[in-house]
């Protein structure tokens, strides 16, 4: 696991209740992909993304921050429950 | 699909998604990835160019395509997909009946991946533009 995924971890889990952790580590040091927590049920999609970077603002470097990718925030029913 | 009749929510939420996973699948590819018959949007997304992330990152569209699109769509019936919204805790607080929830939650889906997919395809044209 990368730096910066690692740390992304480390800042996002003492505010998101049983965190998962689906990141990627991508070519050039990029970060993305899926984080589950139940502390995003009932909350609405643009508030778990405000959320996510409030957290991940205070934390990171201007550098760091450059190197995010897109993060979906998704509740453990969101990613258990398949249509088939 | 949507706004005429007889509705097909279940196509057009199964559309919608296919739509964002298809240019995300021809950015990709265009970047050099390799096809699989996998259907991750965020793993698709992952292939894609870092200009399509930065248009992406911190979106409540891409978090709701995400969180609400599958490749099985398709097969479900109304009913189906009902509870498939249900399941995920989808509709609660919505009026009306169980037409208005499918409709209220496929709308925003529908809506989401418009959005989603318009990103791509501004990524897309300049990327081709010569």
């Amino acid at each position: 696991m990368a730096q910066l995924h690692k740390k992304i971890i480390r800042l996002l889990r003492p505010h998101l209740k049983d965190l998962q952790d689906a990141l990627e580590d991508l070519p050039g040091g990029r970060v993305s992909g899926v984080i589950v927590s139940s502390a995003f049920n009932s909350m609405s999609h643009q508030l778990r993304q405000d959320k996510l970077i409030r957290i991940l603002k205070d934390g990171l470097t201007d550098d760091e921050l450059s190197a995010l990718g897109a993060i979906a925030a998704l509740t453990p029913a969101e990613v258990t429950v398949k249509a088939i | 699909m949507f706004d005429k009749k007889p509705h097909d929510y279940v196509l057009a939420s199964y559309l919608a998604g296919l739509a964002v996973e298809s240019i995300l699948q021809a950015l990709a590819l265009q970047n050099g990835s390799a096809h699989d018959a996998k259907h991750s949007l965020p793993n698709w997304l992952s292939k894609c160019p870092s200009a399509l992330h930065d248009s992406v990152k911190g979106s409540a569209e891409w978090n709701e395509v995400v969180a609400l699109w599958d490749n099985g769509l398709r097969y479900l019936s109304f009913d189906g997909l009902l509870g498939y919204f249900r399941k995920k805790g989808y509709g609660k607080g919505m009026k009306g009946g169980v037409e208005s929830i499918v409709r209220g939650v496929t709308k925003n889906l529908v809506d989401a991946a418009e959005m989603v997919h318009k990103k791509g395809l501004a990524v897309w044209l300049s990327s081709t533009k010569k």
